[in-house]
């Protein structure tokens, strides 16, 4: 009875351990600041950044510097999907049972991580100014030498150039700038996605920069199953530890 | 339009290695050789395989090709302000589909692509500038979609990848019967070779991310030379003899002055094919250490590269 009761002890206590083991995950890591302010002008995302918080917006490198000591068994990351809120992966598959998907038209990512509090879907997505409902009469704001310049948007050339109403002599056109668009019809969103622009020689077209997914900025966050607003990193630490 | 004038615009990066430096005259009598556009540009193969791998050689080129691409972009919207129109085709091989994938046995388009920021870039900057895509013998999966064609006429220019001419001995012919079969021994041959390369970095003999590819250059030293047209003929002759000959008989093809291939890596141009009456261009690769691609205007054509 004795050796029966030992051995229930030690498996009780095998059990306890694992189940200590499995629940402990790794710190969500502080991103990088300075690389984010070197990116983003926006004070809202700043702040936000500042604070502890992850909301839309942000360029997708914060959140591969937040969960970088993730290890694969909790993370499912660059999940191709069809559309911001889908979660079911676009497959190819060659051969037998073949399935396409067109690589030029995947657009939409999707991280999935498990965090102590709950599992985060974050959406990420490669801009265009079509794809971000850019129009008419929206303001462009670029930002140079701790100055903004901002001029009404006249009209759209194509998915990645827009031209302006006011021509902007004063911005070198070998130069790559930080710039937002400020929605005409949606002051709350104040805060939008342009990171990368770069002006022509007629001084009124801007083309877009050059960008890929570490500058796709966050379309999404679902927390536990329901749309959040922000993700605050620095509150799942603190009830981890 | 002239090459140096106003596609090169004072880009040191950009040197012309044919004909000696020069851009090569367009006869008058073919002129306007474009109907669509004023300046093409054609990419050859770049065999862009996943990062972090083994058997990715792409990777030396990949910044290069960055620049050379915003070059491009710029000068695109440039030209558009004049009414102007930059066309620029990838001829095929744009990835390397046929070494092992991570998901299943061939890599995926979107798995290559999203396996380094520099890849995903080079992708959106060749979707930003519209460029048309073609398919090769290494991404022929690609032919599913679209966007992606066997080949393009541009005026009197014909582009295709160029495996055409190939038999089933030389494995690299999807058209050919024994096209799958060889492709199946390959794709068992380069998942031997990454056992092996793991094995080589478990026994610290190279390193987690170096390059080691089975019969492949690594491309860590750029190149930049313009091989002798007796190298070529010898090793791809028949390339140059299956296009002439096309060019000459080919009715459909009877307003085709020029055409254009990759697939060899071997960049070359014949100027005086069928006595004179067509041009013949193999535009070379942008993997392996070269950075080749070909200008063609109205009035010039070269082969060009990037320099690191």
């Amino acid at each position: 009875m004795k050796k029966y009761n030992y051995s229930l002890l030690l498996f009780i206590s095998f059990t306890l351990i694992l189940q200590i083991g499995c629940t402990n995950y790794p710190v969500i890591q502080e991103p990088d600041v300075q690389m984010f302010n070197n990116t983003v002008s926006s004070d809202v995302l700043r702040d936000s950044l500042s604070f502890g918080k992850l909301t839309a917006g942000m360029p997708y490198f914060v959140v591969s510097q937040l969960f970088k000591n993730y290890s694969d068994g909790i993370k499912e990351v660059q999940i191709p999907v069809a559309t911001v809120g889908s979660k079911q992966r676009l497959v190819e598959v060659e051969g037998w049972g073949r399935n396409y998907n067109d690589p030029n038209n995947i657009k939409v990512f999707l991280d999935k991580y498990e965090t102590p509090k709950g599992n985060l879907y974050i959406w990420y997505e490669r801009p265009d100014f079509y794809t971000m409902d850019v129009s008419q009469w929206d303001t462009l704001c670029v930002y140079y030498n701790d100055s903004v310049y901002c001029s009404v948007v006249n009209y759209l050339n194509k998915s990645t150039a827009l031209t302006i109403k006011d021509s902007l002599p004063n911005l070198p056109t070998d130069t790559v700038f930080y710039g937002e668009i400020r929605y005409k019809n949606r002051e709350w969103q104040n805060v939008t996605y342009w990171y990368k622009l770069q002006i022509l020689s007629n001084a009124k077209t801007f083309k877009l920069g050059d960008l890929n997914y570490e500058l796709y900025p966050i379309e999404l966050l679902e927390f536990n199953d329901e749309p959040v607003s922000s993700f605050k990193w620095r509150e799942v630490n603190k009830n981890e530890n | 339009m002239k090459i140096k004038k106003d596609f090169i615009k004072g880009n040191k990066k950009i040197k012309i290695i044919s004909n000696d430096g020069t851009p090569y005259p367009i006869p008058e009598s073919w002129q306007p050789v474009l109907n669509k556009c004023d300046i093409l540009v054609i990419i050859p193969d770049m065999h862009i395989y996943v990062y972090n791998s083994h058997l990715d050689n792409f990777k030396y080129g990949a910044d290069a090709m960055i620049k050379f691409l915003n070059h491009l972009g710029s000068l695109k919207e440039e030209m558009e302000l004049e009414d102007q129109t930059l066309r620029v085709y990838q001829l095929g091989d744009l990835y390397e589909q046929r070494f092992p994938g991570l998901h299943g046995p061939n890599a995926t388009a979107i798995e290559i692509r999203m396996s380094h920021p520099s890849y995903d870039q080079i992708v959106n900057s060749m979707n930003s500038m519209r460029t048309h895509f073609l398919y090769g013998n290494h991404d022929f999966e690609l032919r599913h979609f679209p966007g992606f064609r066997f080949a393009a006429l541009e005026g009197k220019v014909y582009i295709e990848h160029g495996f055409t001419p190939d038999s089933w001995k030389d494995f690299s012919n999807p058209n050919t019967s024994l096209w799958e079969v060889g492709q199946f021994l390959f794709l068992t041959i380069r998942e031997i070779n990454e056992f092996f390369a793991n094995l080589l970095v478990a026994a610290n003999v190279i390193q987690k991310d170096e390059f080691y590819s089975w019969g492949v250059p690594s491309g860590n030293d750029p190149v930049y030379d313009y091989p002798s047209e007796k190298d070529y003929i010898k090793d791809y002759g028949h390339c140059l003899k299956y296009y002439s000959e096309r060019m000459k008989k080919n009715t459909e093809l009877k307003d085709t002055k020029i055409t254009v291939i990759g697939h060899t890596h071997h960049p070359f141009i014949k100027t005086d094919v069928n006595n004179g009456k067509h041009i013949f261009i193999d535009s070379g690769a942008w993997t392996s250490g070269r950075s080749d691609f070909v200008v063609i205007t109205n009035e010039e054509l070269a082969i060009c590269c990037y320099q690191r």
